[in-house]
């Protein structure tokens, strides 16, 4: 009866296409989104945006890999990755941030060590307005360089 | 000290044989113990409660995962092994828990390898495989902070091992991380003889609360149970049970 039955990841979640969540999901293992999500979503470890999946939410991860759309703010303590089909409308953070072109990014940047909660929102304005300016520029050049490898 | 919990169709005339087989076999291996039966006027509990008081340290289900599972729903949390004799065609629970069928389980229970198993609550009444119900007009509440839907319908089931129904998902929990999952299958869309099957959602919690209008079915271990609203959790450990090596969740954390 079981024979063909996969067995399960050790704590991933996966919101498949068809689900939709709503509140405040939190997760301490990898989580994995191909569905909808509104309210917040956060994860100690990292999150994959597919590319049909709808987030209206904040979102907070370690690391994570973005290839839909994402409707909040992002923190991202590590690496953040927007696929070309990502569309982001939001304050970004993270510590590293790659955008491959075409990726969609609706507002403001802010790059560095310190984790979102820890900073209060005018230190963020600040932040944000002192360094968006720079960061600009460096996604600009990525995105410039990735369309010169794919040419 | 053994104690052998017999179903009532091992009655039937027709099972003396292998009712003889098990008994020679159980006391070849020195396993041999007391024996009660099932019957519609007898109470489980009271035999299993008038067991511990002569010292069982072992009870075991001989007949089929019905019988299984009405030891589950009295013996889980009592601190007693629970064993296995299944003398049924077929049986879920054997598989899951790496039993042969008929008289070979008693050399499972002779080897005695055990293993200490979480098992899940449904309105309180315990379950060991998985709940499984229809999504549709089911709305579901996890761990009291957000909501889940699958938006066009379809099967969810919420698994501390693995659901048992025939066409359930093809997933497998693991029985020993106080979580359980939350399986949520689509509905397969297309015409029939195309239809693949779609990927399933899969999230760890700890407590999901089922509700809807009216009451649905819901199939706990393969039981029908209906209600209008069902509380599901999880119970640490609660469970220590005899099992084969081949038992489905073996490559599993704790498991080894």
């Amino acid at each position: 009866m079981f024979k063909q039955r996969l067995e399960g990841g050790a704590g991933d979640t996966v919101i498949a296409g068809g689900v939709k969540v709503e509140g405040d999901f939190v997760s301490e293992g990898n989580v994995i989104i191909e569905g909808e999500v509104v309210g917040s979503l956060r994860t100690a470890r990292d999150l994959q945006v597919g590319d049909a999946a709808k987030i209206h939410a904040d979102v907070a991860a370690t690391n994570a890999r973005v290839a839909g759309e994402v409707r909040g703010n992002v923190v991202i303590k590590e690496k953040l990755e927007l696929a070309s089909s990502s569309r982001i409308f939001g304050d970004v953070q993270a510590k590293i941030l790659t955008v491959e072109a075409g990726a969609q990014l609706n507002g403001k940047i802010h790059m560095g060590e310190a984790p979102a909660e820890a900073t209060s929102k005018s230190e963020r304005n600040h932040a944000e307005r002192t360094t968006a300016g720079g960061l600009s520029a460096l996604v600009g050049n990525r995105v410039k360089a990735e369309k010169a490898s794919a040419n | 000290m053994y104690h052998y919990i017999y179903d009532n169709f091992l009655s039937d005339k027709r099972q003396a044989k292998t009712l003889a087989e098990l008994e020679n076999r159980l006391t070849d291996l020195g396993i041999q113990g007391r024996v009660d039966r099932l019957h519609p006027f007898k109470s489980l509990r009271e035999a299993i409660d008038e067991g511990l008081r002569r010292g069982t340290k072992t009870l075991v289900a001989v007949g089929n995962d019905e019988t299984f599972k009405k030891i589950l729903d009295v013996a889980a949390g009592m601190g007693v092994t629970v064993g296995y004799v299944p003398l049924a065609p077929e049986s879920a629970f054997a598989e899951l828990l790496g039993i042969p069928l008929g008289v070979a389980a008693c050399d499972i229970l002779a080897a005695r390898l055990t293993e200490k198993l979480d098992v899940g609550r449904v309105n309180g009444q315990y379950f060991l495989a998985a709940v499984s119900f229809d999504a549709k007009n089911v709305k579901l509440e996890c761990e009291g902070r957000f909501r889940l839907e699958l938006v066009a319908g379809g099967r969810v089931s919420i698994m501390n091992i693995a659901a048992v129904e025939r066409d359930a998902p093809e997933h497998v929990a693991n029985p020993f991380d106080g979580l359980l999952e939350a399986v949520l299958e689509p509905a397969a869309a297309g015409p029939r003889p195309f239809r693949g099957r779609a990927v399933p959602s899969v999230l760890p919690i700890k407590r999901v609360v089922a509700r809807s209008p009216e009451a649905f079915s819901l199939y706990s271990d393969g039981r029908e149970l209906k209600s209008q609203n069902a509380e599901i959790d999880l119970a640490k450990e609660k469970l220590k049970v005899i099992i084969g090596k081949s038992r489905l969740f073996a490559a599993m954390a704790g498991g080894g």
